[in-house]
């Protein structure tokens, strides 16, 4: 039992896997277009990380993520557009989304449920037409070019940019295992739970749903930051429908409320499109087929399909169920 | 059953069993037959990609183009591909996702090996494709997304084909002015297209002092529009133009009627789409549109026979016209002697180069868009093909919807 204890608990072990199996790919890799894909799986993940926090640990459902997506690259765009270098233009399009989230948080997290999916849906939906109408700022729908990355004068090449995301979808994944690990993740998982009983024993709902949402926004940040480095623009559709349905994608296939699966997601999210092209114009349904069949017969995701298979394989003989005994009559 | 040249049928088996005919030697007769049926290339294919969206909200669109690419595709290997090279298409459908749109491109540059990229009708996937074309030099034909400053910035690889919505606009402003209409009102959904469209005709309205007496946005899913339609029709405007989708189009038309206005109609150039047309009925006869194809020229004609023959009839519209030209452009350029002497040296990047800086050279491109006479203006500095002038022609709808002929611009004046 200790085997998979550790396959599902460990704080270091798969991180680390994930960290060596991700600075192994370039070297794997036949083109540009692949690190691509390798490199936006990255983002996904970072992006589906914050949202498994906010919804699948503490149960509050945003649906403005992608609003929060659009925002850091917005900020980041502007602000090296400014004339700002990428190592102060970072961190403060983080200080934006965090201040952003914190305005609209507190009256937000007021609201439960489907109030609460409706109305962060809402502030999506406002950032998006604000980033298509104000032409003059945030360059309308043609959007932003952001310049190709420069650290201390060196040019970052794709394979950097890379090795780069690949380093922060990691620490991402280890900050939510040590949340999920400790204090804080039982508070969250409590307020997934019933928040008037975690408010009876002595949790303050409000300021552990307030910092949840924080930090889910500011990740979602930090993954519009990459993409908008990765695609060299930011336009409005970084904050429209498109984003939000990869991120409940992802959240689908991948599985909610578990450690990896945003990462398991992404690839799956990534990557499907492109092998599906083979059917032509079947593509679309054989997609729509599949995440039926994922719903349907994993209703946990990969994750959790992953977790049930290594539970039977490597689960001992003495734990295996004893063979019933016919009783004669 | 038992034709014995019928592959599908099994002899009976002595004992009851049935037994397959050994379907190999046919099969393998086949099989020679279809590669003999092949015509020898001497060379290997040269690859163009197709990227934009056969599904989701601008199928229509997408669909459209392609058909009219693969018609000029047709066209040029039948004539012996380009110098011995096939022409061969390699089609993403980017499901009107900007950011899978951008993946396609890029697989298209790097993958595909391909040597230009055409596509882009909604503006988002469009935008989401230049920095691509950018990355990698790879030509990149951008079809109808009409947001004016997709063009400005500089990228040297990206070519719009199609009109750009202040040129649309300044066309319609030009014709209300024209025709007489003082009073104008606006109506559009908040799209990108709607919104931008509006803004372009607001502008070119005012430059020539045409009073715009009311203006309406409204979501592209609202069902119920008739708080928009009645503030329109209580502001008593004399023409209404109109800057929608296909599907939220034909709502606004059927409002309009429901509600009983009367007043003459300018839909934007999504009413070429029979989906607009076809939804609202009879509520769309008598709306003008804006169009790039003049229907009367012979060479427009015999393209949309072709397309009849081929795909089914379609009414003469800018959409399989932009991916027929646009293809005309890049076949066009890879026939210049630069580019097949980098690719006969196998140098794919050198060929991208060579193939941009030939379009630009054929930057005078007469295609099947505009009226008779009239052609592309492509330069180093223009990277916006449609010119201002001798451009539009507008058709009106008749017919419940399903047919477009020339406008009678004689009884489409203001309502006394």
């Amino acid at each position: 039992m200790n085997r998979i204890h550790a396959l599902g608990t460990g704080i270091w072990q798969i991180p680390l896997l994930i960290l060596l199996a991700g600075l192994v790919v370039p070297h794997l890799l036949s083109s540009g277009f692949h690190l691509r894909l390798a490199s936006i799986v990255c983002i996904y993940t970072i992006l589906c990380v914050g949202f498994n926090l906010l919804y699948g640990y503490a149960g509050q459902i945003s649906m403005g993520q992608q609003g929060f997506f659009a925002l850091g690259a917005y900020a980041y765009a502007l602000l090296t557009q400014a004339g700002w270098p990428f190592y102060a233009a970072l961190p403060a399009s983080l200080l934006v989304c965090a201040g952003v989230t914190l305005v609209i948080g507190v009256p937000l997290l007021r609201l439960r449920s489907h109030y609460l999916a409706m109305a962060s849906l809402c502030f999506g939906l406002i950032f998006a037409g604000v980033a298509s109408r104000w032409i003059d700022v945030t360059g309308g729908t043609a959007g932003m070019m952001v310049p190709s990355l420069k650290v201390a004068g060196h040019l970052v090449s794709r394979t950097e940019l890379y090795y780069g995301l690949v380093v922060i979808a990691v620490a991402v994944l280890l900050l939510q295992n040590f949340i999920v690990g400790t204090h804080l993740g039982r508070v969250l998982y409590s307020l997934r739970g019933d928040e008037t009983a975690a408010e009876s024993l002595g949790v303050n709902v409000t300021a552990y749903k307030l910092r949840v949402f924080v930090l889910s926004s500011v990740l979602a940040g930090l993954a519009g930051v990459g993409f908008a480095l990765v695609s060299r623009q930011v336009n409005p559709s970084f904050g429209e429908f498109p984003i939000l349905v990869t991120i409940l994608t992802v959240s689908v296939v991948g599985g909610l409320g578990t450690r990896y699966g945003a990462l398991l997601g992404a690839i799956v999210v990534v990557l499907a499109p492109q092998g599906l092209t083979a059917f032509g114009d079947l593509e679309t349904l054989l997609y729509g087929v599949c995440l039926l069949l994922f719903l349907l017969f994993m209703p946990h995701g990969l994750s959790g399909f992953l977790r049930a298979l290594c539970l039977r394989l490597f689960r001992p003989a003495a734990a295996k169920p004893a063979p019933r005994l016919k009783v004669s009559p | 059953m038992n034709n014995p040249i019928d592959l599908r049928s099994r002899a009976a088996h002595p004992h009851g069993e049935t037994r397959r005919r050994p379907a190999w030697p046919f099969a393998a007769l086949v099989l020679a037959g279809a590669v003999l049926a092949q015509p020898a290339w001497a060379k290997d294919a040269i690859k163009v990609c197709f990227v934009d969206d056969r599904s989701g909200a601008a199928a229509d669109t997408g669909i459209q183009s392609y058909n009219g690419f693969q018609l000029a595709l047709a066209e040029v290997n039948a004539a012996g591909g380009i110098a011995g090279h096939p022409v061969e298409a390699v089609a993403y459908d980017g499901k009107t996702d900007p950011q899978l749109t951008a993946t396609f491109a890029s697989r298209c540059a790097e993958d595909d090996g391909a040597l230009a990229i055409v596509g882009g009708n909604p503006a988002a996937p469009a935008a989401a494709m230049i920095p691509i074309a950018t990355e990698y030099e790879i030509p990149y034909l951008m079809l109808s997304a009409g947001t004016d400053n997709l063009t400005d910035a500089p990228a040297p690889f990206h070519f719009r084909v199609g009109p750009r919505n202040s040129q649309d606009a300044n066309a319609i402003a030009g014709l209300v002015s024209t025709q007489g209409f003082k009073r104008v009102a606006i109506i559009n959904n908040s799209l990108p297209f709607g919104t931008d469209s509006a803004h372009a005709a607001l502008a070119a309205l005012k430059a020539k002092n045409i009073e715009v007496v009311a203006q309406q946005t409204y979501d592209i899913n609202a069902t119920d529009l008739a708080p928009q339609v009645s503030t329109l029709r209580n502001a008593k405007p004399d023409v209404v133009l109109v800057f929608p989708y296909a599907a939220d189009g034909a709502r606004v038309l059927r409002t309009l009627q429901q509600l009983g206005m009367q007043t003459p109609r300018i839909v934007a150039r999504s009413a070429l789409l029979s989906t607009l047309r076809d939804l609202a009925g009879a509520a769309s006869d008598g709306v003008l549109i804006p169009n790039t194809v003049d229907i009367h020229r012979d060479d427009v004609k015999r393209l949309f026979e072709a397309y009849k023959a081929r795909f089914g009839a379609e009414q003469p519209t800018m959409y399989p016209v932009l991916g027929y030209d646009a293809a005309k452009l890049v076949f066009k350029a890879l026939a210049e002697p630069k580019v097949l002497a980098a690719l006969d040296d196998g140098e794919l990047a050198a060929a991208r180069v060579a193939l941009r800086d030939a379009i630009v050279a054929n930057g005078h491109y007469a295609g099947l868009q505009g009226r008779t006479g009239a052609t592309y203006q492509f330069s180093e500095s223009q990277r916006h093909g449609p010119p201002d002038d001798n451009w539009f022609v507008f058709v009106q709808v008749t017919g419940n919807g399903k047919q477009l002929v020339d406008a009678d611009l004689a009884a489409f004046t203001p309502t006394p």
